[in-house]
Formats: C-alpha cells, sequence, structure tokens
C-alpha cells in the first residue's frame, strides 16, 4: 500500500482513564491509565496475569470495564458497541474465516462497511501489497503458512484503516525467524500507515523492538509506561527492574557506611550514590545490569567500585556472551555477563568479588506490596539486549 | 496371527449377516419369473419397469421424498438453533436444550408414534406430507444436533470475535460467518436425518392414510398380502437412494472445497 498525504487515515488519540475491572474480589485490571497518543505504537506488557490481555479485550469491547473510560479523540467508547468501534484486530491464532478466501478474508471489513465493486478490490489489492501477498487472493485459508496467515490476518485488519489496531500476542504462534520478519515489518506498516497500534505481548524483547512506549504491568497494576530506553535504563521499580531485562537486584536500607541493611554485604562505594532519601524512602531496590558487573579474584576490586563477595556457582555459555552466576553468602544468585571472546580467567567453586562503577548501579524504590518477595530470581530473566 | 485370523472370521461372519440379505433381496429385483426366488430366474428389468409405471409406487416414493426433504429441513433448522443454544446458553438452559435435542433417539419409537398420532390427528396434521415431516424432523433433530454441537466444541471463538471487531452485529455475525462455518456438519445431519425419514415405517403408518403413503408404508402393506418381485424392485430402488445420500455424507467435506475454490470472487 503507497498512502499518499490525502487518502492517509491516521489513528487516533486514545485516553484510557482509570480502568478497573474485576473478577470477583480480585481486580483484574486496577485504574489503569494510558494516554496513546495518535500513530503511537504501544505495547502492554507483563507476565500472564498481568492484566495485559483483559485490558486489551476491554479496548476492543469483547469485555466491558467496571469502572472508568476510554476516549477516542476525546470521544468515550465504552458506550459504543464492539463492531462500530472502528478498530482492526489481529489475533493470537489468526482467526481467520475458515470458509472464505484470503481475498474474501481482508474484503471482510470493507463488506461490513458496506463498500463494495472497484473500490473495495483495490483496497484489497494495496493490502494484500503491504503484507508481501498479493498473488494470494485466490488462496484458501488452509493452503497458507502460519506466517502466510498471519499477514492476511494483518492485511484484514489494516484494510479499513481503523482508528486503533489492536494485536493480541500476534507473533505468539510464529518460530523465531518468522517472528523477527513480522516484527519490522509491522512496525514500519504501522508507521508507514500512521496506525495508532495497542500491541500485547509477555515477550519483552518483541516489547523493546517494536514500541514507541511500553506499559509494563503487573497483576493489574501499571507499573510504568515508558520508552523502551527509560523502561530499561530508568525503571521506576523492583518490579519494572527485575522484568524488563537481565538484572541484580539488592534490596534493603542503605547505611552510612554504603553497605545496604539485608542486602548480603554489598558495598556501595561512593555511599551517596545509593542515598536511599533520594527515592524517597529509606527502603530501596538497586539494579545493576549483568552486563556492567566485573568478576575478580577476592580483594583485588578496585577501592572506588561496588562490590559483593560470593562463590562462583555455575558458567553458562551463550552466543557472543557468556554468564556467570555467582552465589553469596547468604544464597543470592548474582549474574556477571562477559564477552565470550575474553579468556575465562575464573572456575566453579572459586571465591570471588563481583565490582561495578558505582555509575552503573540504578536505584529505585520498592514496588509497593512487593518487598522483592514476588519479583522472580535474576537468573530466569533472559537478556533483552546483549 | 492366530487373532489376526480370529478378528478376520468374525469380521465376515457380521459382513454376511448385515450385508447378504440385502444383496439378496435386491438380486431378486432381476428375476424375469414372477415370484421372489433366488438366485434369480433369468435376468429381466421388467419389475423395475413395472414399479417405475405403477403410479400407486410413484406417487409413495414422491410422498417419502418429500417428506424426507421437509423432515431435513426441519431437522437442520431446529437442530442447528438447539445446538447453538446449546453451546451459548449456560448452566440449566444449556442442559436442557441438551434434553430437548436427545430426547427423541431416547423415547420408544411405538410410544412416540402413538403420541404423534394423538396430537396430531386434532391438528388435521395426520395424511399429509406436513404432518409426516414435522414428525420424522423431530426424529431427525439428534443428528444434526450431535454434528453440529460437536464441530461447535471446537470452533475457535476469536473466529466469531474476528467478525465483530471487523464491523460485523451479533446478526450479521451468524449470517456471515457462524451458519457457513456450521454448513456442512448441519448437510450431514440433514442428510442422516433424510435417510431415516426415508425407511421410517412406524410412525409413518401411524400418520397415514388409504390416500397418503410412503414407500415402506406401502412396502409393509404389500408384503402382508404375499412378497412380489416388484417389492423386490423397490427396495432396490430404496437402497440405491440410500446408499447415495451415504455417499454424499462422505463427499460433503471435498466439495465444500471445490464449491469455496470456484466462487474467489469478492
Amino acid at each position: 500500500m503507497s498512502p499518499t498525504a490525502t487518502d492517509r487515515a491516521p489513528g487516533a488519540a486514545l485516553d484510557v482513564r482509570s480502568i478497573t475491572k474485576r473478577y470477583g474480589d480480585t481486580p483484574a485490571v486496577d485504574a489503569v491509565s494510558l494516554d496513546i497518543r495518535a500513530g503511537e505504537f504501544v505495547t502492554l506488557l507483563g507476565a500472564s496475569g498481568s492484566g495485559k490481555t483483559t485490558l486489551l479485550r476491554i479496548i476492543a469491547g469483547f469485555a466491558d470495564a467496571d469502572e472508568g473510560s476510554l476516549l477516542v479523540d476525546g470521544q468515550e467508547l465504552r458506550s459504543v458497541p464492539v463492531h462500530r468501534r472502528d478498530i482492526g484486530m489481529v489475533f493470537q491464532n489468526y482467526a481467520l474465516f475458515p470458509h472464505l478466501n484470503v481475498e474474501q478474508n481482508v474484503a471482510y471489513p470493507l463488506r461490513m462497511r458496506g463498500m463494495r465493486g472497484p473500490e473495495r478490490r483495490r483496497r484489497v489489492a494495496e493490502a494484500l501489497e503491504a503484507v508481501h501477498l498479493p498473488t494470494f487472493g485466490r488462496r484458501r485459508i488452509t493452503e497458507l503458512s502460519g506466517g502466510q496467515q498471519q499477514r492476511v490476518a494483518l492485511a484484514r485488519a489494516i484494510v479499513s484503516r481503523p482508528r486503533l489496531l489492536l494485536m493480541d500476542e500476534p507473533l505468539g504462534a510464529l518460530d523465531r525467524n518468522l517472528r523477527d520478519a513480522l516484527q519490522l515489518e509491522i512496525s514500519r506498516l504501522s508507521r508507514e500507515l500512521g496506525l495508532t497500534v495497542v500491541n500485547v505481548t509477555h515477550d519483552q524483547e518483541e516489547a523493546l523492538t517494536m514500541s514507541d512506549r511500553i506499559a509494563l504491568l503487573d497483576r493489574g497494576r501499571l507499573v510504568q509506561f515508558a520508552t523502551p530506553d527509560d523502561l530499561y535504563h530508568r525503571p521506576v521499580d523492583d518490579t519494572a527492574a527485575a522484568f524488563v531485562g537481565e538484572s541484580n537486584l539488592f534490596r534493603g536500607s542503605v547505611r552510612d557506611d554504603g553497605t545496604l541493611d539485608g542486602a548480603d554485604g554489598v558495598v556501595f562505594s561512593p555511599p551517596s550514590l545509593v542515598d536511599g532519601s533520594a527515592v524517597g524512602s529509606g527502603r530501596v531496590a538497586v539494579m545493576v545490569r549483568p552486563s556492567l558487573v566485573r568478576i575478580t579474584a577476592v580483594g583485588s576490586a578496585p577501592e572506588a567500585h561496588s562490590r559483593v563477595d560470593g562463590r562462583v556457582s555455575g558458567i553458562v555459555y551463550a552466543g557472543d556472551s557468556r554468564k556467570i552466576i555467582v552465589t553469596t553468602a547468604s544464597g543470592t544468585e548474582l549474574i556477571a555477563r562477559e564477552d565470550a571472546a575474553r579468556p575465562l580467567d575464573v572456575s566453579v567453586e572459586q571465591p570471588v568479588t563481583l565490582h561495578w562503577d558505582a555509575r552503573s548501579s540504578i536505584v529505585t524504590r520498592l514496588a509497593a506490596g512487593s518487598a522483592g518477595a514476588t519479583a522472580p530470581a535474576p537468573e530466569t530473566r533472559r537478556t533483552a539486549r546483549a | 496371527m492366530k487373532t489376526g485370523l480370529t478378528v478376520r472370521i468374525v469380521g465376515i461372519v457380521i459382513a454376511v449377516l448385515l450385508v447378504v440379505p440385502t444383496i439378496v433381496i435386491c438380486a431378486t429385483a432381476f428375476t424375469s419369473g414372477s415370484a421372489v426366488s433366488f438366485p434369480p430366474q433369468g435376468f429381466s428389468l421388467r419389475w423395475i419397469e413395472d414399479v417405475l409405471g405403477d403410479r400407486r409406487w410413484t406417487r409413495a416414493f414422491g410422498n417419502s421424498f418429500a417428506v424426507g426433504l421437509l423432515a431435513a429441513l426441519f431437522s437442520m433448522v431446529a437442530g442447528a438453533a438447539l445446538a447453538l443454544g446449546a453451546a451459548r446458553a449456560r448452566g440449566a438452559i444449556a442442559s436442557v436444550f441438551t434434553a430437548i435435542s436427545v430426547l427423541p433417539m431416547i423415547v420408544p419409537l411405538v410410544v412416540g408414534a402413538i403420541g404423534f398420532y394423538l396430537v396430531y390427528a386434532r391438528l388435521g396434521l395426520t395424511g399429509n406430507v406436513l404432518g409426516l415431516a414435522l414428525a420424522h424432523g423431530v426424529l431427525g433433530l439428534p443428528y444434526v444436533f450431535v454434528n453440529v454441537l460437536a464441530l461447535l466444541r471446537t470452533l475457535d471463538p476469536r473466529i466469531e470475535e474476528a467478525a465483530r471487531v471487523h464491523g460485523a452485529g451479533h446478526l450479521t455475525t451468524l449470517a456471515t460467518v457462524t451458519l457457513p462455518l456450521l454448513a456442512p456438519a448441519t448437510v450431514v445431519g440433514g442428510l442422516l436425518a433424510f435417510v431415516s425419514s426415508w425407511d421410517e415405517v412406524v410412525v409413518a403408518t401411524f400418520l397415514s392414510d388409504a390416500r397418503f403413503q410412503t414407500l415402506p408404508v406401502l412396502m409393509y402393506s404389500q408384503i402382508r398380502s404375499g412378497v412380489e418381485p416388484s417389492v423386490s424392485a423397490v427396495s432396490l430402488i430404496v437402497t440405491v437412494v440410500t446408499f447415495a445420500i451415504a455417499l454424499a455424507v462422505f463427499a460433503v467435506g471435498p466439495i465444500r472445497a471445490r464449491l469455496a475454490r470456484r466462487s474467489s470472487r469478492l
């Protein structure tokens, strides 16, 4: 599709205002507010049970919220029935109409809008062109591969130039390579067409790659709504820090001497950098990305560096990098990630010191009620960026 | 080896018991004699021609066909609607839909037949196509219900959501997506309902009269006055029709596939 300035239909702005949805007593979505700008690509990111899918279904209209409002270009959407919301949607398992061929599937939203004849044919052809399937119109859905089906689903979702494009784990059913290719294609297409996109995924890498902004959700609450860069480098609390990217997290109160109360004898140096009062409370979480952590023999860490002692408990190779797992005296597992090209100078069971430049420490507040108890252990997190 | 042989023998015995009588009666239709005998004496089509030229038989054939088609139609409409209800309703209502739909299979046929007779006689629904078609429609309903419900259970609910989000209201979704998807199961159920009506004799006997008879009813009354090769000829015709429909049941899938490929206009 080669949109000209005149027939381009930019997406709408979507204002999600304290949307709450309860199932029984537990809120599935808890007062979530998002100001999504026209043409913005936003991803709802979270583990299962975070409320991301529920929120998407509320926007689509398949479920109604208990409280809050949804404003599309300032107009309340909650009272509008699903089929009048002017939405395009891509589902995880494609959800194509198996009794219709590719063309008929893509034409469906136009047919429902009363468009017929050459205009409809032209728009369908454009949409199929846009997803690189221009010759596939007459094919049956069952003759297509998974990737092709998802392209058809994408064409169907954009053909009517909807005000909102919703995507529910659109790449979840595809294999790695296909996923990467389609990620780029969806990003390109949504920008070219000026679509406002709300995408749902549990895959942080996908979220970081595709989104203008990411809304990180945890147990129904909005943790942080920020650009990928901010989310990665400036997480608002320990939940965000633990979810996005691989991280070493220390929780506790910083003492005057730079040690952290309740945290494995970590020494922060200089202590002023991790002043708890700077983040508004005595108790903080300090995060260090594994790629910024150095590993040396005990006692040889530079004085100016923050450090913690432990014992090497595992060495894992992962392509370009090597992950060294160090267990502290109290049993906490920490990770140092180093270039696999560097010679390995530690061995399993060896006592070592992990150290890092104080400026690599990111201090955040503790999530309300989390106290670290629910955050997954560092070694279970995947690396988002090498 | 030994079990293989046993299975084969049992299979052959069952096949002989089930299939041979049908083959025998059909073969006797080609006799050139005037008595039903096996093996048939000589070969001729005179009994078949005889039957096809006899107004009583052709009218009964027409009645059976009309009743079967209408009954299949009733079964398809009611069975598909009840299956949708059973799949979509919650709790007790879903159970009620299911109970209604499988009841015709459970009620003893002769009891049902008397019931139909008592009620339909008051409504003027005996001795005509409509009354018997309604009764057979009820008997055929479970075939459609079971088939459609099985398909509904495997249908991805997101396909209907996709229709709604892309602009179709509830009724439009039903008409453009749900019903077309249920069509193959509905048609297969309808064909089975037709077959069950086609050879149904108990209810048909109660709801027929001297001027309105279906094939099985007429055959039954003919046999009581002595077996003639004309009955064999009718048996042959009835069997051929049933087989043709059974083949159609198997063909529904492939035919739909070919139609869908051909109707690729927008």
